[in-house]
């Protein structure tokens, strides 16, 4: 600020505004408070509600409880049927695969043949692949022999056997189905490569 | 106590008496008291005595409404005029949105017409044109430097009482009092000349 700042003011212009007419409260000013402060105090909490709901104070409020209840109406809390599927333990397709046993050992169907003469073979195959298949968890706790001990052959490529009421499939490939897998991995391959 | 008495007790007895009490004697002498300076200062800051009117009288309730509020170690004076210019302020600024919303109308070229009534209620006014132009420039000159003007030039309250009201420093407040006060003084060269 610069150096006579202050002194600049004129001082008629402080004495005007010290001189300017006092402007009074009305004489009904104390009678018009008292009944001001009256009214105030029977109708604070009237006053409250009528503000509140004129002014749209709650507003918000019923658009969030509106939507709260349209989301209760819409969703069916009494079906419990949904299930996590990460979360649920594994549950057995009976449907798709103890049919096929059921039948199997039903006679139903033609009666399955007993795999063991071929068990050498299997044995043999199953134990090529195992190594492979290390890394994924078998729910059969089963020897590859015990597998094939309690296998039937239901096709050319298809064995199943059973363990502790769960079906399980042993599939294997005819010539030509290696044949265009080997194909389809060359492709795949190449492609890559 | 004896309302004769009470008239005799500073404004802090006053309010102690009320607070303790529940005298409304003791209040009713406040008004009294405070009644006429507050309405003086509210009016010259806002220009406008119907909206003054308002303003101190709401001023009076919440002093009633909120009299444990009041801590003694503050003067009376000086959270009165505190509440009051707290009102004030709050008017203006309804004030100016108002006159937003009118601003906004006119492009709609519905022009409203607000009448000035502002000197309406005091015809001492009227008579004295000179005090018309300073009651205009005091309106013009900015709202915190109009406020320290009033307290000090027209209220003639002291620096300290000043800062206590505005909650700024001492320093602060001189500051902001010179510059309001040059700011008038810019805009009543005219009035002065003649």
């Amino acid at each position: 600020m610069e150096k006579g700042f202050y002194e600049n003011i004129d001082k008629s212009s402080i004495e005007s505004l010290k001189k300017l007419t006092r402007i009074n409260a009305p004489s009904s000013f104390e009678s018009d408070l008292f009944q001001k402060i009256g009214s105030d105090k029977s109708n604070l909490n009237q006053k409250f509600w009528i503000k509140a709901f004129s002014s749209g104070f709650f507003l918000p409020a019923v658009g969030g409880l509106t939507v709260v209840l349209l989301f209760l109406l819409v969703m069916d809390f009494a079906n419990n049927s949904f299930s996590n599927p990460f979360g649920d333990e594994f549950q057995q397709r009976f449907d798709i695969i103890s049919k096929e046993i059921s039948s199997l050992e039903n006679n139903n169907f033609e009666k399955p043949e007993k795999v063991s003469h071929f068990s050498s073979k299997i044995i043999k195959r199953e134990k090529a692949i195992e190594p492979a298949m290390a890394g994924f968890y078998d729910k059969t706790n089963l020897s590859t022999e015990n597998k094939v001990r309690k296998a039937y052959r239901v096709s050319d490529t298809l064995y199943a056997y059973q363990n502790t009421g769960t079906n399980y499939k042993l599939v294997y490939l005819t010539i030509e189905q290696k044949i265009e897998l080997e194909r389809v991995k060359e492709r795949v391959l190449g492609y890559v490569l | 106590m004896l309302e004769k008495d009470l008239k005799d007790y500073s404004d802090e007895e006053l309010i102690l008496d009320f607070q303790i009490n529940n005298n409304v004697k003791a209040f009713e002498i406040l008004v009294q008291r405070y009644k006429n300076p507050l309405t003086n200062y509210v009016f010259r800051f806002l220009g406008d005595y119907e909206s003054c009117i308002d303003v101190v009288q709401e001023t009076m309730i919440r002093v009633f409404r909120n009299k444990n509020s009041y801590k003694s170690v503050a003067k009376f004076s000086t959270w009165v005029y505190t509440i009051a210019g707290n009102l004030a302020k709050t008017e203006l600024q309804r004030r100016k949105r108002t006159a937003f919303s009118v601003e906004r109308s006119k492009d709609d070229e519905n022009i409203i017409e607000v009448p000035d009534n502002r000197y309406r209620p005091d015809k001492q006014l009227e008579n004295s044109i000179k005090e018309k132009e300073i009651q205009d420039a005091l309106l013009k000159i900015s709202e915190t430097y109009r406020e320290m003007v009033i307290l000090r030039d027209i209220q003639e309250l002291t620096y300290e009482e000043i800062s206590e009201i505005s909650g700024l420093p001492v320093g602060t407040v001189k500051s902001r009092i010179n510059r309001g006060r040059a700011q008038l003084q810019k805009l009543l060269r005219k009035v002065y000349r003649d």
